[in-house]
């Protein structure tokens, strides 16, 4: 396989690359790409453009409303950032929690959601963070929520000749109590994908009254999902252990597990749901946090 | 504490462990080597019709394609004799090698293992031993996929009076136990380098647990006299029982023979866990007769061993067992039934124990339960019934020199256990 | 392509293919044999190596990307002939069996120690968690690692 190799230093270097040629493939942490290259399940490789030279896409920076990570950013880079586990724990937390150290220091948050697995642990903490992707193509920045990001497994709205260069994390407004969670279960301690994974954050106000909430689970549909119908159940609503109880009940209709190796979609509706519970719990600031299961 | 006695000693290898001086046996790269690819077909179990490798030979770089033609005695077992080195009638598991090719690099190996045309009728396949059991069950060998001891269908034991036993005793419990298949996951992948001379002697560098028994069957299967073939085993990146009999050796061998160049064949980690022995997943029921006191008065067992495709260390395994089938404690009535079942999945071999150590699990999960009904203390019951000199094991082996009541009552001691 | 590295602190040129992955071109083109094929896959840990002194998995590093970048293997711990005590310590506290895991199990001490002289035992464990080792049952490795930072 004859493979043309490229490693521009800049966006516009890398994007007009991409303009003549929207089948080269981009190459970043690699942690995804190469094993899939050395199990021979890629067949087709024209071009490899390596992204891990662009300096503009490295930087965690903090805004008026929101926090930028460039999509390079590493996710042993995010475990280390104080800002970053201070104002989006969850994103933290998935980073920390993610592969093994060599993995977190290869791998990307970029990388994470353009491989869109649908457990993928990053990508369920950014849907919960309400985060926003930037995609840069010659022409035009979109700015998209990541809640529209994922199509299918592995496939995202990212069109040919688009780069994702970043995520934009919100940041809460002043006087809101957002209290966040993230679970996960795998099969050993360090180093495994996800079976499953929730995330959770909770916005209340001064009484307990949620103003806003957002619950995102993995492994659980083609895509990384955001559970809605639980969202309005909890919103406007004093959040309680009754109420938490209640509404997880009503998780069967708005999942459809996956079932691969890892876990059998009978296990993984039973235990998401302990989850969910978990999290909602230490979100809405009912129970502390019950650690890595 | 003396000089030597008492004191720490590294392993003699361990300094060259860390500072990467080791070399196993992918590490040895001979002059002009070439690397081994084979073609398989996307079925568990099928009929071969025909193989084609001329599309193969054709591609640039391509030094050797070999077929069950090739092979000189194909059929080798450590005990039955019923696993082809490249199979010419029937595939028997997903993965199972049937064409070997040796390139100039691993890229053009694959490239023209891919170009091999296997034409083959599938066959329905069998997974679970208990089905495999069945009258009409899927024939994964002809004439049976029971394996025979000495033409009997099990390997039986008895001892005393199983039924006076159960009669006997003041409870009787029994369950069924079912264990899975385990990967050895050594970290180092099967490997092996072989090089022919002019006199056609064969020198193969390997990772073997059992030199002498792998020049053994692999001068079966080559032909060969003893002394034309030379084993050099290296060190082993990890065995753990899987690496006790042949796999990539006979096909260096063969494709070396032929082209009268060094060939290196690695498996990769998914051929290690498509094609590589494993642990057989064990099912069996397990049925034991003892007194209020604890005592233990009989047991009766019904064991199912899974195979694989193919016997290898199958037999073997199953006698090893019932020497073992009451772990550390006397029973003095024991009936014994152990099956070795074919199924089309890969080759189950030996891993720390044989099937021992699935037998242990079920013994020991007993005793505890036995500890709950008798309201005795978990340690007191299995301390009651231990072994001791003279005692009389299912096989008739008389004890001598039993030390584990020494070594549970030192445990006993060293882990507190009546002060939890 | 031909690519330029500071491979154990000397410079190196070597002609490589876009998609051939690290471990490879160590391997076979510059003879660093330490750095082992154990899954390709990024999992197991046998073929880690310090790349600017960062753990990686040259399995899943493909070789242009490393092009300017210093790599550091067991073979360059070694100075003046003198083992660094990582790789005293693991041999004299049986942290090594069968030693297939042990070169990359050596580098993520060293990358560990490098940012963290006085790791607890979580942190150690943390930090081997992607060297998998089927022989020692990590225990002796940790308390190789613990040897050296009491």
């Amino acid at each position: 396989m004859s493979v043309q190799y490229f490693a521009p230093a800049s966006v516009e270097e890398a994007l007009q690359l991409l303009a003549g040629n929207s089948d080269y493939t981009l190459l970043a942490g690699g942690t995804d790409l190469v094993p899939r290259m050395n199990l021979r399940q890629i067949k087709v490789l024209r071009g490899l453009v390596y992204l891990g030279n662009i300096a503009e896409m490295k930087g965690i920076t903090s805004h008026n409303d929101y926090i930028f990570v460039g999509a390079l950013v590493t996710h042993s880079r995010i475990a280390a950032s104080e800002l970053i586990k201070e104002k989006a724990p969850n994103v933290w937390y998935a980073s920390y929690h993610m592969g093994t150290p060599a993995i977190r220091n290869a791998g990307t948050i970029g990388g994470n959601l353009v491989n869109a697995s649908p457990a993928g642990d990053s990508c369920v903490a950014l849907l919960a963070a309400d985060a926003r992707v930037i995609l840069k193509s010659r022409h035009e920045n979109r700015l998209v929520p990541v809640k529209e990001f994922f199509v299918d497994k592995g496939r995202t709205v990212l069109n040919p000749g688009e780069i994702l260069y970043g995520v934009q994390l919100p940041m809460a407004g002043q006087g809101i109590r957002k209290g966040s969670s993230y679970q996960r279960i795998g099969l050993l301690k360090g180093s495994s994908t996800a079976i499953t994974n929730v995330a959770a954050e909770v916005e209340q106000d001064g009484e307990g009254v949620c103003q806003a909430c957002r619950i995102a689970v993995g492994a659980m549909a083609g895509t990384p999902l955001r559970l809605a119908a639980l969202e309005e159940a909890l919103a406007g609503k004093k959040i309680d252990r009754d109420l938490i109880n209640q509404v997880v009940k009503d998780v069967d209709a708005w999942i459809n597990p996956i079932d691969d190796t890892y876990a059998t979609a009978w296990y993984r509706r039973k235990v998401v749901k302990v989850l969910i519970k978990r999290a909602l719990l230490e979100a809405s600031g009912l129970e502390g946090s019950e650690g890595e299961v | 504490m003396g000089k030597v006695i008492g004191q720490r000693l590294p392993l003699y290898d361990s300094y060259r462990h860390t500072t990467g001086q080791t070399r196993f046996t992918d590490d040895i790269y001979l002059p002009g080597m070439l690397f081994v690819k084979t073609a398989k077909i996307p079925v568990p179990h099928a009929r071969i019709l025909n193989i084609d490798t001329t599309g193969a030979e054709r591609v640039a770089g391509v030094a050797a394609v070999i077929t069950h033609k090739d092979v000189p005695n194909n059929y080798w077992g450590a005990f039955v004799q019923d696993q082809p080195v490249l199979p010419d009638k029937y595939v028997r598991f997903l993965g199972q090698p049937v064409v070997a090719v040796a390139a100039v690099d691993e890229d053009t190996a694959l490239e023209a293992a891919e170009k091999v045309k296997i034409d083959y009728e599938e066959l329905t396949p069998v997974f679970d031993p208990e089905e495999a059991m069945q009258p009409g069950a899927p024939e994964v060998h002809e004439g049976g996929n029971i394996a025979k001891f000495g033409g009997y269908d099990a390997m039986m034991v008895r001892l005393g009076d199983v039924e006076k036993g159960f009669a006997e005793s003041d409870y009787v419990i029994e369950h069924k136990f079912h264990t899975a298949m385990n990967e050895h996951a050594f970290l180092e992948p099967h490997c092996s380098v072989a090089e022919a001379d002019a006199n056609g002697h064969i020198t193969i560098y390997t990772a073997s647990q059992t030199t002498s028994w792998h020049q053994f069957l692999i001068c079966g299967v080559l032909a060969a006299p003893i002394n034309t073939v030379r084993i050099v085993s290296g060190p082993t990146g990890g065995g753990f029982g899987g690496k006790s009999n042949p796999s990539t050796e006979f096909v260096v061998a063969l494709l070396a023979k032929k082209t009268g160049k060094p060939v290196k064949w690695r498996w990769t980690r998914e051929e290690e866990f498509l094609i590589s022995t494993v642990r057989s997943a064990d099912t069996f029921w397990m049925k034991t007769g003892f007194k209020k006191d604890g005592t233990l008065v009989a047991r009766q067992i019904r064991y199912i061993q899974d195979t694989g495709a193919y016997n290898d260390f199958g037999t073997y395994g199953m006698m090893k067992l019932t020497s073992q089938i009451n772990g550390p404690y006397r029973i003095p009535n024991v009936w014994f039934d152990g099956y070795v079942v074919y199924t089309n999945k890969q080759v189950t071999g030996p891993m720390r124990g044989y099937s021992i150590t699935q037998s242990v699990s079920a013994n020991e999960t007993q005793m505890e339960i036995i500890a709950e009904m008798t309201g005795l203390d978990p340690i007191e019951v299995r301390r009651k019934n231990l072994v001791q000199d003279g005692d009389i094991l299912p096989t008739q082996q008389v004890l001598e020199a039993v030390g584990v009541r020494e070594t549970l009552d030192a445990v006993i001691k060293a882990s507190n256990w009546y002060s939890k | 392509m031909e690519i330029a590295f500071t491979l154990n602190g000397l410079a190196v040129k070597v002609d490589v293919k876009p998609a051939d992955i690290l471990t490879d071109v160590l391997r076979q083109k510059l003879g660093v044999l330490s750095v082992k094929k154990g899954c390709e896959t990024g999992d197991c840990g046998a073929c880690a190596v310090l790349v600017d002194g960062e753990l990686v998995n040259s399995c899943v590093t493909l070789a242009p990307t490393v092009a300017g970048k210093s790599i550091t293997t067991v073979e360059g711990l070694i100075v003046n002939g003198e083992m660094d005590i990582i790789q005293r310590r693991l041999a004299e506290y049986h942290g090594t069996q069968c030693g297939f895991c042990t070169p990359g199990m050596v580098m993520a001490i060293k990358a560990l120690l490098n940012g963290n002289p006085h790791p607890d035992e979580a942190e150690i464990r943390r930090a081997i968690a992607g060297n998998l080792c089927r022989c020692t049952g990590y225990q002796k490795i940790v308390e190789a690692v613990q040897s050296i930072t009491a």
